[in-house]
């Protein structure tokens, strides 16, 4: 990854921004635990006011193509800006670049918050243990629950994040979240499967009232955040941000991909099914409703189904030479698995 | 899975293999190897398909389902539109390619889904419209069953474990 390390414009540019001097770009990598948004970490070394800094930086920038498509770098700049004083624990934004002639596509920079990500594996083993110390995980569950209600308790009207789209009071927010997936599953070609069919108008009869409208991140779970020394840092991962029910993100928690294995299932390999929800409601004096749970899980799939589909049609149409979306294409038939069970338990017979 | 022609996966795996993952090697062995492995998928092209047999199920099944809604909207007196019934009719599947057999159930596939999509719009007419469609669910999850059977576990770790290892 030499061509940004070696581009007198990109060192240029940096230099600019930074309000720096006498910059070098010490060493450029590509980060690969996201299969998304394309990130880049930056180690520079520059003079400014007299002194000489090292810094570290993030490179967010927007794929050709991929799992989320159609991509737009800047509503996850937006958002990430707006919550900056609300206490969510995010990395600072520097800046954000539309002109695609500085770095091929949009972008946006951030801090590079120092820590670990926990890379979820597929594990069996009864004792296995993503956080093995104790008392690190019982850590992590509290930042975990509190970052998750600072994001819904979030005011979004006077953080300027009505852009987002407020899909208004009763149906307004199941309804739009089903519309959305099913124009997404549409798009990718997958629209006319017998499974889909089954569930957008399961979705549309079921719809639930929803009048209290919040932040929901869309991707909130352990393997999105940075830990270090114990404490979450930093929640990442805001491409699916929106506003809508607070069930979503809590459903999304619950997904079973994501807990450590049994007797223990804990959520996010945090903590127990039970103490989440508990803590929740506590924290956040938000009631969760268990036919909401249901709604949302259902949705939930749709959205899983959403997300591989248009995966699968970017590696088909040849939109990226990156094999890893067409990987989505093979776990179709286990996403159409889970979402078969769980409308089937919200159909009456 | 089977929605994609192996061909085109195999075009897909070559391409990188040859455009992304090649000029990565600097041993001249290995990147021997890596062109000995696109030439032999290159060679295996327009040689193989998915089984026939799993996709002629997803048709019968799909049939069954067709024929589930159909009684359904007879029932209610809701006319089934052409393109519905005339996927109900036996073909015979056994001299056809697995591209054929891939379109033949996709029409399947589509019919079932704007017969479902009737159903649905026609809710209030139709007599106990939530068990048919609890009922094509069932018929529906004997083949997921079966894909879910033939499933093997994932190495996403092996992927994406980059930064670890650093």
């Amino acid at each position: 990854m030499t061509a940004i390390q070696d581009d007198p414009e990109m060192v240029s540019y940096l230099a600019k921004k930074l309000g720096a001097e006498d910059l070098t770009i010490r060493d450029v990598w590509q980060n690969t635990e996201g299969w998304s948004m394309e990130t880049f970490s930056l180690a520079l070394e520059y003079s400014k006011g007299g002194a000489r800094i090292e810094q570290e930086i993030i490179l967010r920038r927007q794929p050709v193509s991929g799992l989320l498509e159609p991509y737009d770098v800047s509503t996850e700049y937006r958002v990430l800006a707006a919550l900056q004083e609300t206490g969510v624990a995010i990395p600072e934004t520097y800046w954000y670049e539309p002109d695609p002639a500085v770095f091929e596509r949009p972008f946006y920079a951030m801090e590079k918050v120092v820590g670990e990500v926990h890379f979820l594996t597929q594990e069996t083993d009864p004792d296995y243990r993503l956080i093995p110390d104790d008392e690190e995980r019982a850590s992590l569950a509290d930042d975990f629950l509190s970052n998750l209600v600072r994001i819904h308790a979030c005011d979004w009207q006077s953080l300027g994040l009505d852009f987002l789209g407020d899909p208004g009071p009763g149906k307004g927010s199941a309804l739009g979240q089903t519309e959305y997936w099913e124009a997404v599953i549409d798009r990718g070609g997958f629209r006319k499967k017998p499974l889909v069919t089954l569930a957008v108008n399961w979705l549309r009869e079921n719809a639930p009232e929803n009048d209290t409208v919040r932040l929901v991140h869309g991707d909130y779970r352990t393997g999105n955040y940075i830990c270090k020394e114990k404490r979450i840092r930093a929640i990442l991962d805001w491409e699916m941000v929106h506003l809508g029910d607070p069930h979503e993100d809590l459903v999304y928690v619950l997904g079973q991909l994501w807990r450590s294995p049994p007797p223990t299932e804990w959520v996010s390999h945090l903590l127990p099914e039970e103490e989440f929800l508990r803590s929740y409601e506590e924290l956040s004096g938000i009631t969760v409703e268990p036919e909401k749970l249901q709604y949302c899980q259902v949705l939930n799939d749709l959205k899983g189904i959403g997300i591989m589909t248009t995966a699968t049609n970017a590696f088909v149409k040849n939109k990226t030479p990156d094999l890893r979306p067409g990987i989505f294409g093979t776990l179709l038939d286990m996403a159409y698995a889970g979402l078969a069970q769980h409308l089937d338990g919200g159909l009456k017979a | 899975m089977k929605d994609t022609p192996l061909a085109t996966i195999v075009d897909r795996i070559n391409q990188t293999l040859e455009n992304v993952i090649a000029p990565e090697i600097e041993s001249t062995i290995v990147r021997g190897q890596l062109f000995a492995v696109v030439e032999l998928l290159n060679q295996l092209q327009g040689k193989y398909e998915y089984r026939h047999d799993l996709m002629a199920q997803d048709i019968q099944v799909g049939r069954q389902m067709l024929a589930t809604l159909i009684e359904a909207f007879e029932k209610a007196g809701v006319e089934t539109p052409e393109a519905v019934s005339t996927l109900t009719r036996e073909v015979d599947l056994s001299g056809m390619s697995g591209d054929q057999l891939r379109e033949v159930r996709n029409g399947v596939e589509g019919a079932v889904s704007h017969a479902l999509d009737l159903l649905h719009a026609n809710r209030s007419r139709i007599d106990q419209a939530e068990q048919v469609e609890k009922a094509v669910l069932g018929q529906l999850g004997q083949n997921i069953l079966r894909d879910m059977m033939l499933f093997r576990p994932q190495r996403f770790d092996k992927i994406s474990q980059r930064a670890q290892e650093e």
